[in-house]
């Protein structure tokens, strides 16, 4: 497979090509779905080609292919430098000038202790219909889904300015979830995804089967949960469902790209402008840290490299609660006065061009050992939320609202009877000044997403967003009801 | 690959199979995306695609897999693998067998003309629109994209057929310092795209929308442009499962037959509807054919989407779930529609839909390039953007008025609507 991204970028610059980059990449992919005790999906997915990424006049052409072989690397190099040579008829002086990157001949591995496509799909089944039967089995539940995904990128990346770097990254989830009816109403729980970098003995450690009679019993119980009562009050928010706070106001929000304009016609763009790197613009208040750590163990985005050929790193996005930098790739870094890319350039596939996505984007613990409890503590009039629910985000990612899968209400510095449909509204700078708590390292977890969409074509990324619990004050709630 | 690489293949495929029964899709896809932004081309993909998915049955046992690697060997390799999962998997008590021989629509979506724009042609058109934004002070952003798709479907108890199509979409955003506008169309045909008139409708919007004014959220009459209704209506065929309504975990759940939207309102998944024409292959159902189905009719809800298994247990008509749809609209133009509205908001686009409540459809989402406040049937002053909660299954009970009916997306023909009171529940800064 290296021979074939050398001769990919051999060609491509032959052809007249200024810069070549060639991914060769395999992608094997092993879905289990369950549906009450029916096993509706195994499907095993084997998808291999090749991606040609050129740069003529300062210009971008992309091709790419579902094959393997000489033949099919050679022509898609030679079409990415004819789609170049049509991009350049419009770059005028905007051409592209990559941030410069040491030439890197190197091979990255995930570490895993045990193998998941080693793991039997036998077992697998049998571990999601046991998950399934016992949500069946709490009285009120109409409905469970259970899955599993185990995945393994190969990829041989190849560029013109001498890089050979081959990486082998394997991930691995699960999810469940039941639903609960009654009376004309139903309501939803759910085991969140927990994707990692890992093998299966993250799943053995997730503890899928121990926790589903609580989840069904959860679900049952939302229903006859109260609505909250709406104002603005201050709110305890679990790792869970922070990951996608984080993820929505902080790291599509950070993205160079989308700050430049990159993304104006659909993902959107970004309140971050540019000047507000100089203005040392206040994003959250004091206690608010947020690092992008790619080397991050079991991360996403740890991958040793991104599909820029750029060493993952470890860099400061809000240090203090001021804003400090971007995520970027290797043509926006530059853009923005930095001189080397922080290396957050990733394509889904063979099949499409890397773009600039959120890092292992992580909101740092308290150094004290503050537990959920205590920050409970100092709350009158309060809502818990654990787990994520429903969540959209306006498109310069500044006006959100999201929702949960499990709410309690707090009084008197006590987390008291459980809630339902809860929904929160803030403006993303005004709710990370008003986290006022952070809990310790103990109760920090390294929750993420496989299935971030961005770009045309749309393109989906995987990244962790890690954090800790918070407490927010005087948030604006309201009821998910009419 | 073609109809005869298809035969071939399911006929070496009935030969080697171990299974008892076995099912080939394959899909194929051929497109050049040129995606622009400040003014340029940043991006320009050109992406030859080839997957096939086998699923092998053995009893009411069944396993797949999915390839990109479509040689005789690919192929075999895929079926042993689809063997192994099936062989691994225990007895499925909702499988009924794969469908027998099926009779396809015969639908024409193939335009060669759409296939034949050359990337050059591509960034000609993106350099003229590019420019006239610039030499208007504004930034353009976009796609123009093009595209030849097939997919052929095939299994060892004679089903067999394929469906080829072509598309091409163009869209434009285009921004000022404290504007937007954005405009996009979506067909088979390339001839049925004007981009430079699109961009135009965008620059337009833009120019409209400069210093947005500050408004209170709160409830008001709203006109939702063919295109924003377009964005929420897929939320709403989506939760149509005739199952999740007999299991009571749905809106929809014993609505059936019963009046639940203004008389105006008609919902119909037609693949023949030579203005909104769709693939006849039902692909979420084992590949069975398409037919033309009724959902809400005069208001009154007549069919939710069923898929083989329920279809099968309930005795009831199977449905095909699609989001290739139409709702009947009426004859007013979108500036006949503005000038009914003695106060209320024109909402242009919508953004970042999620459901808030699917037992009740409350969905939020804000709006994006372009809202305006509207006074005594004129379009008074740009407001900034602001966050809704409502439900489409509430103001459609009631729809002050439908505009004329436009093809959206490709696959949806909706008309606006104008509608007596929304709940717009937030405000943003800009």
């Amino acid at each position: 497979m290296k021979e074939l991204t050398e001769r990919a970028v051999e060609t491509a610059r032959l052809a007249g090509a200024d810069y070549a980059d060639a991914r060769v990449l395999t992608i094997r992919d092993q879905e289990i779905y369950v549906q009450d005790l029916s096993p509706k999906a195994i499907h095993d997915v084997t998808d291999a080609g090749i991606g040609v990424r050129v740069l003529k006049d300062g210009a971008w052409g992309f091709a790419s292919i579902s094959r393997q072989d000489k033949r099919s690397a050679e022509k898609v190099a030679r079409e990415a430098v004819t789609v170049a040579k049509a991009s350049a008829l419009t770059v005028g002086k905007d051409r592209v000038r990559l941030a410069p990157e040491p030439v890197h001949k190197d091979r990255f591995e995930t570490k895993l202790q045990i193998d998941p496509f080693s793991i039997p799909i036998e077992d697998k089944l049998a571990m999601l219909l046991r998950i399934n039967e016992i949500m069946l089995g709490v009285k009120g539940i109409v409905k469970t889904l259970a899955n599993t995904r185990v995945t393994r990128r190969h990829q041989f990346f190849a560029s013109t300015e001498g890089s050979a770097i081959e990486t082998l990254i394997t991930t691995v989830n699960a999810f469940y979830m039941a639903t609960a009816v009654s009376k004309g109403d139903s309501q939803t729980r759910s085991f969140q995804d927990y994707p990692l970098n890992k093998g299966w003995e993250h799943i053995v450690g997730l503890k899928l089967v121990q926790n589903a009679q609580r989840i069904a019993e959860e679900a049952v119980a939302k229903l006859s949960a109260a609505y909250p009562t709406e104002g603005k009050m201050d709110l305890i928010l679990d790792p869970t469902h922070l990951s996608l706070t984080i993820h929505e106001s902080v790291g599509h929000a950070t993205e160079l790209d989308r700050v430049l304009g990159y993304e104006a016609n659909f993902a959107g763009t970004s309140f971050v402008t540019l000047d507000k790197k100089a203005d040392k613009f206040r994003y959250g208040s004091e206690i608010i840290n947020f690092v992008a750590d790619n080397t991050l163990a079991g991360g996403l985005a740890s991958t040793g490299y991104d599909d820029d050929g750029v060493v993952c790193q470890l860099w400061d996005i809000i240090r203090n609660g001021i804003f400090k930098n971007y995520s970027s790739t290797r043509e926006v870094a530059p853009l923005a006065g930095y001189k080397r890319s922080f290396g957050s350039a990733r394509a889904d596939s063979y099949l499409s061009m890397p773009i600039n996505r959120i890092p292992n984007l992580c909101l740092k613990p308290a150094n004290k050992s503050i537990s959920p409890e205590n920050l409970a503590a100092d709350v009158k009039r309060g809502v818990w939320i654990e787990g994520r629910g429903s969540w959209s985000i306006d498109q310069r990612r500044l006006n959100f609202q999201f929702g949960g899968d499990l709410f309690y209400e707090i009084r008197n510095g006590k987390k008291t009877r459980m809630l339902r449909d809860v929904l929160y509204q803030s403006i993303t700078p005004e709710f990370w000044g008003a986290v006022d708590s952070i809990s310790g390292k103990k109760y920090w977890e390294p929750r993420g997403f496989r299935t971030c969409g961005k770009g045309e074509p749309m393109q989906v990324a995987q990244m962790t967003n890690g954090g800790p619990w918070i407490r927010v004050r005087g948030i604006r709630v309201s009821r998910g009801k009419k | 690959m073609n109809t005869d690489w298809l035969k071939q293949t399911i006929e070496r495929v009935a030969k080697q199979k171990e299974a008892e029964e076995a099912s080939l899709y394959l899909n194929i896809e051929n497109e050049n995306l040129s995606r622009f932004a400040e003014n340029h081309i940043t991006q320009n993909t050109t992406r030859h695609r080839i997957r096939l998915y086998i699923t092998a049955v053995m009893g009411r046992r069944r396993g797949s897999a999915e390839t990109s690697d479509v040689s005789s060997r690919g192929v075999l390799s895929a079926l042993r693998r689809a063997e192994a999962a099936a062989k691994a998997s225990p007895e499925d008590p909702e499988f009924i067998g794969l469908p027998r021989s099926q009779r396809y629509l015969k639908i024409e979506r193939f335009f060669p003309q759409t296939t034949e724009l050359s990337v050059d042609a591509k960034a000609r058109v993106i350099r003229e629109v590019t420019a006239e934004a610039a030499s208007r002070k504004m930034k353009a952003a976009g796609i123009y994209r093009t595209g030849d798709y097939a997919v052929f479907v095939a299994n060892t108890d004679g089903l067999f057929g394929e469906h080829r199509w072509t598309q091409a979409e163009f869209s434009i955003t285009v921004r000022t310092e404290n504007s937007a506008g954005s405009a996009v169309a979506e067909e088979e045909d390339l001839a049925a795209i004007n981009p430079q008139a699109l961009a135009i409708e965008a620059f337009r919007t833009a120019e409209m929308t400069r210093n947005p004014k500050e408004i209170k959220p709160g409830r008001y009459k709203t006109l939702f442009t063919a295109r924003a209704f377009s964005e929420m209506m897929p939320f709403v065929v989506y939760q149509m499962d005739r199952r999740a309504a007999d299991e009571g975990r749905s809106f929809f759940a014993d609505k059936l037959g019963k009046k639940i939207l203004s008389k105006k309102i008609s919902l119909v998944a037609d693949p023949q509807n030579p203005r909104n024409p769709g693939i006849p292959i039902d692909l979420y159902n084992d590949c069975v054919a398409r037919k033309e189905a009724v959902f809400i009719q005069e208001g009154t809800l007549t069919n939710l989407w069923c898929m083989r298994y329920w279809a099968k247990k309930q005795r009831i008509p199977l449905v095909s779930p699609s989001f290739n749809f139409s709702m009947l609209g009426g004859s007013r133009s979108l500036d006949q529609m503005i000038k009914r509205i003695d106060r209320g908001l024109l909402v242009m686009h919508l953004w970042y839909i999620r459901y808030v409540n699917p037992m009740e459809l409350i969905f939020t989402g804000t709006s994006r390039d372009g809202l305006f406040l509207v006074e005594n049937g004129k379009i008074k002053c740009a407001v900034k953007n602001m966050r809704f909660n409502d439900s489409p299954m509430r103001f459609l009970r009631n729809p002050a008025s439908l505009g004329i009916a436009e093809r959206r997306g490709g696959a949806m023909m909706l008309p606006s609507v104008l509608v007596a009171d929304f709940n717009w529940s937030s405000g943003t800064t800009f």
